[in-house]
């Protein structure tokens, strides 16, 4: 190791350290900060800017009669396939109210009845209304109220700073490393505990609804210290994606839409989803809207971008205003003015159910290491109902903070393990360093069509075979990747080349447990196994023992 | 087609000079502001620095002037009737390099208005007393607003710039915050922002926030 470039690193000693500052990141560091010990929080993005704020419709919580914490409970792991985590769900539902005047508290303001009660709509599922929003920016203005709170509380952060690796030490996580986007600097945390909330991984999909940042960071390093990860093959389409401009493909209209009268037509008219499913229609579940979606445009019945339209507008203008202000604004910036004409729309990548295996106290399989929010798999199941999102990030990101700090209290600093920070540091310079290679996005666009055409809304065996060999392929590939500039300051492709090995890595994951999983339930559809089995409601783990991903299937927590 | 496209180049940590660098890039129907940016990153000059997150107008961090205009651009589509045209960082901020700026002494001003909702009152929130602050609840601090003022280092020099003109007037509308708002905003020197400009803020603030209504609210 080049000795100059050893002493350019930065060091920094902390408690509680917590990666990723979206809804459960934020919510992390300001539970723990409640200890009196001392929280460092990181986000790759702008304070303020992750991806929950992206989140549109609303969040369940049993905060009007007749809707209880049992209810929210129930169709939480109907909606899921049974292969929920029952333990964590039950304390979802039980804490989500609590959580809801948490959120007040930090400023945010959920829209109202007159009479003061909050004003609820209902998702799919939802016999009785648990959807609490805010017009239909809702997770923004939960960004807004938790960033507040943040800066209320002077909580350290650093914004636009990228973990690429955590460090541990005889198998337990003692720290994390990383560098500073702005300049590429390396700086090494040594802390008592670390928060994972570093949210999920739609980039590695070429049609998304998430934000830039959701990358799989955070699964890829939790694989790398030697966590499990469940059920990764979980990957949720949300059905309308826009789908009119090149632009703005795959950006989410909130599922609010359809729930308040959005009717979806193929281009010939007809009101589709009576032939697959006649009685929930619009409001089916995501997975089956989505593959109702596909089928439609598979079968020709589609525009000619591809799409089916989703129609507001037999609704008066008021009420689209009222309702989804920024679904008529996202399509009024495109040239469409959607209280006169039908939305473009088709599915787009939008959620991982499965992530890093953590018990109800937000536990890792790893000593200090505690994760919440998307980066977990928690209470989804294999299908994730609109508004439980957001939604149990408030909930695990608030215990997880508990749960570092008991921890941290516990434990002291262990020295920092000089090997893992040098080999790191050759790492992540390499990809600046190498005379030649391969351009980062050229891997990155080449992944996120193996995973749209491979693994997307439906699945078999020799396509997800294919995607095997292509990913392990790009793996080679991304070894030799190379920046096109060796600026150290704002280095795109630097960030690049480390997201791009930990989508790599994501993608691996996810298609390895699809093709294990030889049935179909709910994002998961197998067309060579089109049916549910009871003897898969199991969950499958996946962990890396010698550098290769092991599956195992296991029992599901109940 | 292609459409000449000057950007506005510039490294703070090396002290270079300033200078603007054009790019022809071919023009598609729809192309937004966000798509020439990341063509010309991909495509022409990898070191173009800049900032965006989720295409959908929501998370506030992709400002930037087109053709003096403050504007998000993951949500403006380029005018395709001009020929050339020229994208900068928001304007009354410091550069840190390119398209990105600095946004740590903006903040730092911030923190002093109390950004946040403080010595709770309890109130029962109706539909009606939610409404009052809504509007400027929508504010996603991206700076737009202040990019679209040149009087801020003139006529209103010292003054609070208008994102926190705007949080103070959210909070003045919470019926739980327990802030003297005003006088905040009277130390912040409210009355030097006129009725008009309050007009043209709200014209270039992206989410619609009337400022001109927060503008007379702080007033009163």
């Amino acid at each position: 190791m080049n000795s100059s470039l050893e002493s350019s690193i930065k060091y920094i000693k902390t408690d509680i350290l917590v990666i990723g500052a979206g809804g459960a990141g934020i919510r992390a560091a300001i539970e723990a900060k409640k200890s009196g010990l001392e929280v460092f929080l990181l986000g790759k993005e702008v304070l303020g800017c992750a991806h929950t704020g992206m989140a549109m419709g609303g969040m369940n919580a049993a905060m009007v009669a007749p809707a209880t914490p049992e209810f929210h409970a129930q169709i939480t792991i109907e909606g899921g396939y049974y292969i929920n985590n029952y333990k964590m769900v039950k304390v979802f539902a039980e804490e989500m109210p609590a959580r809801i005047h948490d959120l007040e508290s930090y400023g945010v303001i959920f829209d109202r009845l007159d009479s003061g009660e909050f004003y609820t709509w209902a998702g799919p599922k939802q016999k009785y209304p648990l959807n609490v929003c805010v017009g239909d920016y809702t997770g923004r203005e939960m960004m807004q109220g938790l960033v507040d709170e943040a800066r209320k509380l002077k909580i350290k952060y650093t914004d636009e700073f990228f973990i690429s690796k955590l460090l541990t030490v005889k198998g337990k996580i003692i720290g994390a490393m990383g560098i500073n986007i702005r300049n590429a600097q390396i700086v090494v945390f040594q802390t008592k505990s670390v928060i994972l909330a570093s949210g999920g991984a739609g980039r590695m999909y070429k049609v998304t609804t998430n934000a830039m940042s959701n990358t799989g960071d955070g699964y890829a390093m939790a694989l790398d210290a030697g966590a499990e990860l469940i059920d990764m093959e979980m990957v949720q389409f949300h059905p309308t994606g826009m789908a009119n401009t090149p632009s703005t493909l795959g950006v989410l209209v909130t599922e609010k839409t359809r729930a308040h009268g959005g009717i979806l037509r193929n281009i010939k008219g007809e009101r589709f989803m009576s032939k697959y499913y006649p009685v929930e229609m619009e409001l089916a579940k995501r997975d089956e809207v989505s593959r109702s979606i596909y089928t439609e445009v598979a079968a020709g019945l589609g525009t000619k971008n591809g799409s089916v339209y989703l129609h507001v507008d037999h609704w008066t203008k008021e009420k689209i205003l009222e309702i989804i202000p920024d679904v008529y604004e996202q399509y009024k910036n495109t040239g469409v003015d959607i209280s006169k004409e039908p939305m473009e729309i088709y599915p787009s990548m939008h959620h991982m159910m499965g992530g890093i295996k953590v018990d109800e106290w937000c536990r890792s399989s790893i000593p200090g290491l505690f994760a919440a929010g998307e980066v977990t798999r928690n209470v989804h199941g294999a299908n994730r109902l609109g508004g439980n999102s957001i939604a149990e990030g408030q909930v695990f990101g608030r215990r997880s903070g508990i749960s570092a700090a008991k921890f941290a209290k516990k434990v002291k600093n262990i020295s920092l393990p000089k090997d893992q920070i040098e080999k790191e540091q050759t790492r992540i310079f390499s990809f600046i360093n190498r005379k030649a290679g391969v351009t980062p996005h050229v891997v990155e666009d080449k992944l996120k069509q193996v995973m749209w055409d491979k693994v997307g809304i439906f699945r078999d065996e020799k396509r997800l075979l294919e995607a095997k060999k292509a990913i392990a392929k790009l793996k080679i590939e991304a070894k030799i990747m190379k920046t096109r500039t060796t600026l150290k300051e704002r280095n795109r492709d630097l960030q690049d080349c480390l997201e791009i090995e930990n989508m790599l890595i994501t993608a691996e994951s996810i298609v390895d447990a699809a093709i294990l999983r030889k049935e179909s339930r709910g994002a998961h559809s197998r067309t060579d196994y089109p049916k549910t089995k009871k003897e898969w409601e199991k969950n499958i783990s996946i962990k890396i023992v010698n550098e290769k991903l092991i599956t195992e299937i296991v029992d599901v927590v109940r | 087609m292609k459409i000449k496209f000057f950007i506005y180049r510039y490294n703070s940590q090396k002290k270079e000079k300033l200078k603007y660098d054009s790019f022809d890039v071919p023009y598609n129907k729809g192309m937004t502001v966000l798509d020439v940016i990341t063509y010309i990153y991909k495509h022409l000059d990898p070191t173009l620095a800049f900032r965006y997150e989720c295409r959908q107008g929501i998370c506030g961090t992709c400002g930037v002037m087109l053709n003096k205009k403050p504007v998000l651009s993951c949500s403006t589509q380029i005018n395709p009737t001009l020929e050339t045209q020229m994208i900068e960082p928001l304007a009354n901020f410091p550069v840190e390099k390119d398209l990105i700026v600095n946004l740590e002494p903006i903040l730092k001003k911030y923190e002093r208005i109390k950004p946040y909702l403080d010595k709770i009152h309890k109130v029962i929130i109706t539909k009606k007393k939610s409404n009052e602050s809504k509007a400027f609840r929508k504010c996603i601090e991206c700076g737009n607003c202040i990019a679209g003022v040149p009087e801020l280092e003139k006529t209103l020099k010292g003054c609070m710039d208008p994102m926190s003109l705007v949080k103070i007037a959210r909070y003045l509308t919470d019926p739980r915050d327990g802030l003297d708002r005003k006088a905040m905003a009277k130390k912040g020197g409210i009355d030097k922002y006129s009725n008009e400009l309050g007009k043209k803020l709200s014209l270039v603030c992206p989410r619609g926030i009337p400022i001109d209504e927060a503008i007379a609210l702080l007033k009163k």
